[in-house]
C-alpha cells in the first residue's frame, strides 16, 4: 500500500489497486476501501485515479458486482420459472414452448429488477425503525392542463392532463424511483451514482440525468417516450430482457396492446426520429410542455404569474423590492426552475424550490 | 490445465453444481469482457450479453453435452448473444453483421474501444489527442497492463525487459495522460 502522501500516478500503477478497481477479491476490496477510509482528504486522489483505470481497462466493470447480479438473476429466474409453472397447471401456456427467444431474456430483466431491489434494500435509511410498507405519495394533474412538482433530488417533473406519479415513501436522493401512468415531462436532476427510475405499465426507464417526456396512458394503444438530452434505457416489462437505449431526439414507441402470440410479427419496440413540426422547428412531443414567453420589461410578479398557470405550480415571492424587478427577453424551457434560473442572471434572486411551490425572496 | 479444469467445472454445472458455474465465470468473466468489447464497444451491453449467456447455461444445464473446449463454447454463445441483440436494436444492417458471424471478426482495436467507450464529447477529444503523444512501446505496455490485466511480471517477461524498466514505462505515460486528461 502506497504512504499516505501518494502521487495519483503511483496510485493507478499499483498492481493491487488495479484489482481492486476491477473488483476481483472481496478480501482486495475490504483492503482498499478501508485504507481509504483513514485517508479522509485523499479522497478526491482516490477517485480520480479509479476514474483513469476505469477509462484505460475500458470499463471491463467489478466483477464481484456482476457476479452478485448474476447470482441475483439465477434467483429471480428460479422464482420465476416456479411461478410460470404453477400457472400453467391453471392455465395451459403452450406458447412458452414456442416462442423461446422471449423466455430466454427473462432472467436478465430479473437480474435488473433484483439490482434495483439491492440497491433500494442496501441504501443507508435514515432510521433504523423504518416501517415495511412505506405510504405512497401519489401526485396528480386531475384536469388542469399541467401540474409541475419538484422533488427531493431536485428533479423538476411536469404532469399532462390526467396523469399521475406515484413516489415510494423513502423517495430520497439515493433513492430514485417512480412510477408513472400517463404523460410527463422530466428534467433530471444528473447523478451517476443514483440512477432515476421510471417504472410505467409497459417499460422501465433508466436514467442518468437527462431531458425526456414520457406518454403511458393507461388505455393507450401506444406508449412513447421521447429524448430530449442526455441518455436513457427504456426496459420492457412485457418483453423481458429486451432494452433499448435512446439517443436524444429520438422517440421509442412501445405497442401496448401486444400479444405475444405474433411474437415474429411485430416488434415491440419502434425507435423513430423526434419529428419537428414544420412550422416552427419545435419538437412535437413536448409542446404541450414547452412554454415561450415573450418578456418586454414587465415586473417579475406579472412574469410570475404566467408561470404559475403554465406550469401549474404555486410561485411566490416574499419580497416587494424583487417583486418589482424588470425583465426583457425570450424565454423557451421545458421546465418552470431553468426559466426562473435564466431570469435570476439579470437580476439575481433567491430561489427556493419545495415539492409543490417555489418561493422567491431577496 | 485451465482447459482441464474448465471441463471439469462444466461436468459438475451440467450436474447442477451451482459453485461450479460461478467458478466458470470468474475464470471466464474478464476474457468474456474484453472479448465482447471487440465486438462492439458498448460496455453495458457486453455485461449484460456475459450475464445472459451464464443464466442460458444454467436454465439448459441438464440438456447441454459434454463439450471439448468449454471456452470456445462460451465465447461463441456470447458472440451470438451480442449478435442478437444488436440486430434486435437495428444496430447492425445486415452485411456487418455476417461479416462479424464469419470466423475472423473484424475486432476493435484497445484504442477504438478506449475511444468509442466515451459517451462524453470532451473527454472523447482529450482521450485521442492523450493516446497520440504516448509513444508506441508505451501504447503497448499500456494495453497489457490496464486491458489484457497482465502482471508486470508477465509483461517484463513478454517484451524482453526488466521489470522497473516496464513499470517506469508505465508510470511514465500515466503521468502524461493524467495531464492531458484534466
Amino acid at each position: 500500500m502506497p504512504d499516505a502522501n501518494f502521487h495519483v500516478e503511483q496510485l493507478i500503477c499499483n498492481e493491487s489497486f488495479q484489482q481492486f478497481c476491477l473488483g476481483t477479491s472481496f478480501e482486495n476490496e475490504l483492503l482498499w476501501l478501508d485504507w481509504i477510509d483513514k485517508l479522509p482528504h485523499k479522497r478526491k486522489e482516490f477517485e480520480e485515479a479509479k476514474r483513469l483505470v476505469e477509462i484505460l481497462n475500458v470499463k471491463q466493470g467489478s466483477r464481484l458486482q456482476q457476479l452478485q447480479e448474476l447470482k441475483s438473476g439465477l434467483q429471480q429466474k428460479a422464482l420465476l420459472t416456479s411461478a410460470i409453472n404453477l400457472d400453467s397447471r391453471n392455465k395451459k401456456l403452450p406458447m412458452l414452448n414456442k416462442v423461446h427467444p422471449l423466455y430466454r431474456y427473462i432472467g436478465s430483466v430479473a437480474a435488473l429488477i433484483l439490482v434495483a431491489l439491492f440497491i433500494y434494500i442496501y441504501n443507508p435509511r435514515p432510521s433504523s425503525t423504518t416501517v415495511k410498507h412505506q405510504p405512497k405519495n401519489q401526485f396528480s394533474s386531475g384536469t388542469s392542463m399541467r401540474k409541475t412538482m419538484v422533488l427531493p433530488d431536485g428533479t423538476v417533473i411536469t404532469l399532462a392532463k390526467e396523469s399521475s406519479i406515484n413516489l415510494p415513501g423513502d423517495f430520497n436522493k439515493n433513492n430514485r424511483e417512480l412510477w408513472l401512468s400517463g404523460e410527463a415531462f422530466f428534467d433530471v436532476k444528473h447523478d451517476a451514482q443514483h440512477p432515476f427510475i421510471v417504472h410505467t405499465a409497459f417499460n422501465d426507464i433508466k436514467v442518468l440525468g437527462t431531458a425526456f417526456n414520457v406518454k403511458a396512458y393507461p388505455n393507450a394503444k401506444e406508449m412513447e417516450t421521447s429524448l430530449i438530452r442526455g441518455s436513457i434505457r427504456v426496459e420492457s416489462k412485457i418483453f423481458s430482457g429486451q432494452f433499448v437505449f435512446l439517443k436524444p431526439n429520438e422517440k421509442l414507441t412501445t405497442n401496448t396492446h401486444f400479444s405475444k402470440d405474433d411474437t415474429a410479427a411485430l416488434k415491440p419496440f419502434t425507435v423513430t426520429s423526434l419529428i419537428k413540426a414544420s412550422d416552427n422547428s419545435q419538437i412535437q412531443e413536448v409542446l404541450w410542455v414547452k412554454n415561450r414567453i415573450e418578456i418586454e420589461d414587465e415586473p417579475l410578479s406579472v412574469i410570475v404569474k404566467k408561470l404559475q398557470n403554465w406550469y401549474g405550480i404555486e410561485i411566490v415571492i416574499t419580497d416587494a423590492t424583487v417583486a418589482n424587478y424588470h425583465y426583457s427577453g425570450v424565454f423557451e424551457n421545458e421546465s418552470v426552475v431553468k426559466t426562473l434560473e435564466a431570469l435570476q442572471l439579470s437580476y439575481p434572486f433567491h430561489l427556493e424550490v419545495e415539492q409543490n411551490k417555489i418561493t422567491i425572496s431577496k | 490445465m485451465l482447459r482441464e479444469d474448465h471441463r471439469h467445472y462444466w461436468d459438475l454445472m451440467r450436474l447442477g453444481d451451482k459453485r461450479a458455474l460461478f467458478e466458470l465465470y470468474n475464470n471466464m468473466y474478464f476474457h468474456m469482457i474484453r472479448f465482447g468489447l471487440k465486438i462492439n464497444a458498448d460496455d453495458e451491453l457486453v455485461k449484460d450479453c456475459v450475464n445472459q449467456v451464464f443464466l442460458n447455461l444454467w436454465d439448459k444445464r441438464a440438456r447441454l453435452p459434454q463439450v471439448e473446449n468449454v471456452n470456445s463454447y462460451i465465447m461463441t454463445s456470447l458472440r451470438r448473444c451480442m449478435l442478437d441483440q444488436l440486430n434486435y436494436l437495428n444496430r447492425t444492417n445486415l452485411a456487418l453483421n455476417q461479416m462479424l458471424a464469419e470466423e475472423d471478426v473484424n475486432e476493435l482495436s484497445y484504442e477504438e474501444i478506449l475511444i468509442n467507450l466515451q459517451h462524453d464529447d470532451d473527454l472523447k477529444t482529450k482521450l485521442t489527442v492523450a493516446i497520440q503523444q504516448l509513444t508506441p512501446r508505451q501504447m503497448e505496455l499500456i494495453q497489457l497492463k490496464f486491458f489484457e490485466g497482465l502482471s508486470y511480471d508477465q509483461i517484463a517477461e513478454r517484451t524482453s525487459q526488466t521489470v522497473k524498466t516496464a513499470y517506469n514505462t508505465i508510470y511514465d505515460a500515466i503521468k502524461s495522460l493524467r495531464r492531458l486528461l484534466k
